[in-house]
């Protein structure tokens, strides 16, 4: 689940989750420490995570061998973004006490947060053979579940906690990430109880505006990570993930706006004025992309991507004076990028020097030779400078290219073109249409599983197993088509 | 009643009188720079014309791209006409459909004469293209259509008969652009029909928000291309479909614009077709009524970093002085537009950035596109219709709606955008777009197809420099010159024009050859090449006027 790990990742500044913070048994050095551990505890769940650390810091200074304050610690370190930090305080802990449930179950939480799934499935489960009826380690467990890709494995941790505490908050955003997982329909309903129920758990929020998008649901997604946004505004991360999410969407405009405020907070890396040049350049601002690119370059002067993206843009603009620097620089940094080899062809050939832009682009062609667009450039080149013959080898390389992709670009996109019409028509209702539209692609998963689905409306649920079943055979790694192939089999034993 | 109705005008007359001033010279500010200022006068002059585009909650594909329009002087009074496409409901035949129009120019008013002339179009208009197929003298009419295509024979009396069938053109399919030129050299003008895709009512696809369930128009990229159609003029009123044995069935694109010159000099006229998604088509005449694909190697099939772009309208002139034609085409947004700079031997070279001419384009798509000589300077400005295809369009800082470009040409291929004058400031859904002198005196006129709004006609005011105009009478060569390379030397310099019949996007401009002069006092040469390969010099070249040059008879 790497997208999961992004958005824990870049929400480290959000407050603790509201599962209680661990309570060692009495007998530990735990007692004397209680003032300020108590004091931490607090601290974190309001999200006042530095004042939380130092409490537990000090506490641990106190007594070192302070198991809850260490573990406490953990916790915080993790929630600040630092879960290498967190397993490195829990491995002594788990050594001094390898019968008890709480570290284990903070280590677990620290590798999900590290993007350690397997390993936080193996911590998790050891958790909760030592403390069946924990909520938390049942949870943890089942998110580690779903990030291994395992997300119907995943529920009945989630189930089984909802059966006892209906309104766990933990328990019902693993439930909506599972959903999630599965493309099942319930992910947003889920999503919805369970930040009703943790308002506050930005984490949740921003894996609910992901899903959102991955949905194609834009304008949801956008607004849910408005939401988080404007409760840690300084989280440059999690702004320039939007950013690029809004990009994506080709909402360029705003990808520059979120840009901008990063900046204007006091980032103005390389990095982010790069994609903020980038934005304005989609959106037309020439210049203001040109100043802000030089920006990007005087920042990160050894960054090839820097120099070629400058030289790029102005190159487009037709100063090729201009862009051959930038990109003879980019050049010299990345002698192996292609790209770069190719635009500087291009640039040397805009600003009349066609010796230096043959030499360029055949240096193009000897780093890349199935970079069908140099073959273009080099054959037009040398079909400018009277040699006809050899221009009609590399044009031929490169027509046999454009009408492959060109071929490949129409059946992928009226192929999903006819899937959308196949979903929309089933959404409204009109299922034997969707079949038919489903129907015209035998051997696609997706149309299979569309079609799947319009027979099992139709009450023909043998065939739709059928279908679901050979949608199955063609994409085995698909959760949801098994999923729904699952729920199918049960429908057709029921009558 | 009265008093209520009357309230919420007088408080906009107060609000129009409030602003009026400081908008006033707003506008006079933005215009300060221009040389000539254009102004639409359509309504004023009998051009109440409104474009339907038939839109429906299915979002049909076509729907977005109509339409065109064409001049002519279909009554040889030497005043410009004007034909207008109009589309109607998709499919043709759903519903009552508004017609095409004929506008009969009298001294530079335009009544409607379509019926008088017998003009029925019941297709759902795309575009049209006038030319004097049979060399009888008098222009006639090819109108594309989604579907068939239909070719009007101008009787020399005011009316015209559909002689489609007879003639053998009617096609199918989608057809968009067309263009008339002689390929075979045989004095009589053969039919190139460019088609767009492989669409039909059944095959409208969803496209939009699988979420939500609404519907946007589907990109082109969801359908495969449908070939262009090439029509042998057999001299005696009909043609040949010589599409397959020509080669030009061959070589496939998403083909919207059209034009036709001499793009390698070597007597033969070739095909430039601007396509949308896919390369754009350099179809290579080889002599004989045979094409050869020269699409890449030419090096305006796609731009300089091997990108198809979403080409729409299409026209080719000398706009950098070198004598040779050179390429520029209207794209579509996110793209610039295209400068193919022709450097000799039918190859370009892509100058769209370094010209100043592509950036402009960035935030919009272009449709229509005429070189022109705007301010009589002696050099090609261009003028470009813009307007996007999807009321809402995803890419931000974009709108359905768009102001079009005026190119100011330096002389030397380098371009400035500035608009100058009212249409230039508003912002319309521009397609079609062809320019004339229609009130005759001596600049020329823009007149704009809008999808789904009026017609616009765009008078060219102000202080131009000298001008001169020609009206070719072909003997050996077909009777309307289309094909003909005019060449005008003054102490200036040296211009160059071919007559075409067919450019832009959907549309045909005024067949008369028009010359600025700027400053200049000498009319040094003025010749004519013509398709027949007759060198004619005109000895009598006088400025400020049309004046008529017949092809010598040997």
């Amino acid at each position: 689940m790497p997208v999961l790990g992004i958005v824990l990742a870049v929400v480290a500044a959000s407050p603790a989750p509201t599962t209680p913070a661990p309570a060692l048994p009495s007998g530990t050095a735990a007692g004397k420490a209680a003032g300020p551990v108590e004091r931490a505890a607090d601290a974190r769940r309001r999200g006042d995570l530095e004042t939380a650390r130092r409490l537990y810091e000090e506490a641990l200074a106190a007594r070192p061998s302070d198991a809850r304050a260490a573990v406490g610690l953990a916790e915080t370190l993790s929630d600040q973004g630092d879960p290498a930090g967190a397993a490195k305080l829990l491995a002594p802990v788990i050594r001094a006490l390898p019968d008890r449930p709480e570290p284990r179950r903070a280590l677990a939480r620290a590798y999900l947060r590290g993007g350690q799934p397997k390993e936080a499935l193996a911590e998790a489960t050891r958790a909760v053979a030592l403390d069946p009826g924990n909520a938390d380690g049942l949870v943890l467990r089942g998110k580690a579940t779903v990030a291994t890709g395992d997300p119907e494995k995943a529920m009945p941790d989630f189930e089984s906690v909802l059966a006892a505490h209906p309104g766990d908050a933990g328990a019902l955003g693993g439930l909506a990430s599972a959903y999630d997982a599965l493309s099942d329909p319930r992910a947003d309903e889920a999503y919805r109880k369970a930040l009703a129920a943790d308002p506050k758990n930005l984490p949740l929020a921003a894996e609910f505006a992901e899903s959102l998008w991955r949905q194609r649901k834009y304008a949801q997604g956008n607004a849910e990570m408005e939401k988080v946004l404007k409760r840690v505004p300084d989280n440059s991360k999690l702004r320039v993930h939007y950013g690029l999410n809004l990009g994506e969407q080709s909402r360029f405009g705003d990808a520059a706006a979120q840009f901008e405020e990063v900046r204007r907070r006091g980032d103005s890396s390389s990095g982010v004025l790069f994609y903020l040049g980038t934005s304005l350049f989609e959106v037309g601002r020439l210049e203001d992309a040109t100043a802000v690119l030089r920006e990007a370059v005087a920042a990160a002067p050894e960054s090839p991507e820097a120099h070629h993206r400058l030289g790029r843009l102005l190159l487009f603009r037709g100063r090729a004076a201009e862009a051959v620097p930038e990109l003879e620089r980019a050049a010299r940094l990345d002698p192996k990028s292609a790209e770069t080899a190719l635009d500087l062809g291009r640039a040397y050939e805009s600003a009349g020097n066609a010796a230096a832009a043959e030499t360029s682009l055949r240096r193009a062609v000897e780093l890349q030779p199935d970079l069908a667009v140099t073959h273009y450039a080099l054959g037009t080149l040398l079909a400018r400078t009277g040699r006809r013959d050899e221009a009609k080898q590399e044009i031929a390389i490169y027509q046999d290219f454009f009408q492959r992709e060109q071929k490949r670009r129409y059946e992928s996109a009226s192929r999903q073109a006819e899937l959308n019409l196949g979903w929309t028509e089933l959404r409204a209702g009109r299922a034997e249409r969707a079949l038919e539209a489903f129907g015209r692609h035998p051997d696609d998963p997706e149309a299979l599983r569309g079609g799947g689905e319009a027979l099992s409306k139709l009450g023909r649920h043998d065939e739709a197993v059928r279908s679901l079943e050979r949608a199955a055979l063609l994409d085995p790694e698909n959760r949801a088509i098994a999923w729904e192939l699952d729920r199918e089999r049960q429908r057709e034993r029921t009558p | 009643m009265r008093t209520r109705a009357l309230f919420p005008l007088l408080l906009a007359l107060a609000a129009v009188a409030a602003l009026s001033p400081p908008a006033a010279e707003k506008a006079a500010r933005k215009d300060a720079n221009c040389p000539v200022l254009f102004t639409d006068v359509a309504a004023s002059v009998g051009l109440k014309f409104q474009h339907e585009r038939g839109g429906t909650a299915q979002h049909q594909l076509p729907e977005t791209m109509g339409s065109g329009l064409a001049w002519l002087d279909y009554d040889n009074d030497g005043w410009m006409d004007l034909y207008v496409v109009q589309s109607g409901p998709f499919p043709a035949g759903s519903g009552p459909r508004p017609p095409d129009r004929l506008y009969r120019n009298v001294r530079g008013v335009f009544t409607d004469v379509t019926e008088k002339a017998g003009l029925h179009n019941a297709g759902y208009g795309m575009g049209a293209i006038a030319a004097d197929y049979d060399n009888d003298g008098f222009p006639d009419l090819f109108v594309t259509n989604f579907g068939r295509n239909v070719l009007y024979h101008n009787n020399g009396d005011g009316t015209f008969t559909d002689v489609t069938d007879r003639a053998g053109v009617a096609g199918s399919g989608w057809s968009t652009s067309a263009a008339f030129a002689d390929f075979d050299g045989d004095g009589y003008l053969d039919l190139f029909v460019v088609r767009y895709l492989d669409y039909s009512v059944e095959k409208n696809y969803f496209c939009g928000d699988a979420v939500t369930g609404k519907r946007e128009y589907c990109h082109p990229s969801l359908y495969p291309p449908i070939g262009n159609l090439l029509y042998r003029n057999n001299g005696d009123g009909t043609f040949t479909d010589v599409t397959e044995s020509s080669g030009v069935g061959a070589v496939l694109g998403k083909g919207l614009g059209v034009v036709v010159a001499d793009f390698d000099g070597d007597g033969k006229p070739d095909i430039y077709v601007a396509c949308d998604t896919t390369m754009n088509l350099l179809l290579h005449n080889l002599g004989g009524m045979k094409f050869e694909d020269a699409s890449l190697i030419s090096g305006a099939g796609v731009n300089s970093a091997g990108r198809a772009f979403g080409g729409m309208g299409v026209s080719s002139a000398d706009v950098d002085g070198d004598g040779l034609p050179d390429l520029l085409v209207a794209n579509f947004e996110a793209e610039p537009n295209s400068f193919y700079r022709n450097v000799g031997g039918g190859v370009f070279e892509d100058v769209s950035g370094s010209s100043g001419f592509g950036p402009p384009a960035f935030n919009f798509s272009g449709f229509g596109l005429n070189p022109f000589d705007a301010a009589n300077a002696g050099r090609l400005d261009v003028f470009i219709a813009n307007g996007h295809v999807l009321e809402t369009p995803r890419m931000q800082g974009v709108t359905y709606a768009e102001r079009p470009f005026l190119m100011w040409n330096d002389g030397k291929g380098k371009f400035t955008e500035r608009g100058c004058g009212e249409p230039f400031r508003r912002a319309l859904v521009g397609r079609g777009s062809a320019v004339a002198d229609f009130d005759n005196d001596g600049d020329v006129d823009i007149a704009v197809s809008n999808s789904g709004g009026p017609l616009e006609l765009l008078r060219n005011d102000g202080v131009h420099g000298g001008w001169i105009g020609l009206v070719l009478k072909g003997r050996r060569s077909n009777r309307q010159g289309v094909g003909a390379k005019v060449t005008l030397e003054t102490e200036l310099g040296k211009q160059v024009r071919e007559v075409k019949a067919g450019e832009s996007y959907l549309s045909s401009s005024d067949p008369r050859v028009h010359f600025g002069l700027g400053k200049a006092k000498e009319i040094r040469r003025l010749e004519i090449r013509w398709p027949s390969g007759a060198v004619q010099t005109v000895g009598d070249a006088k400025p400020g006027r049309y004046q008529t040059v017949e092809e010598p008879a040997s």
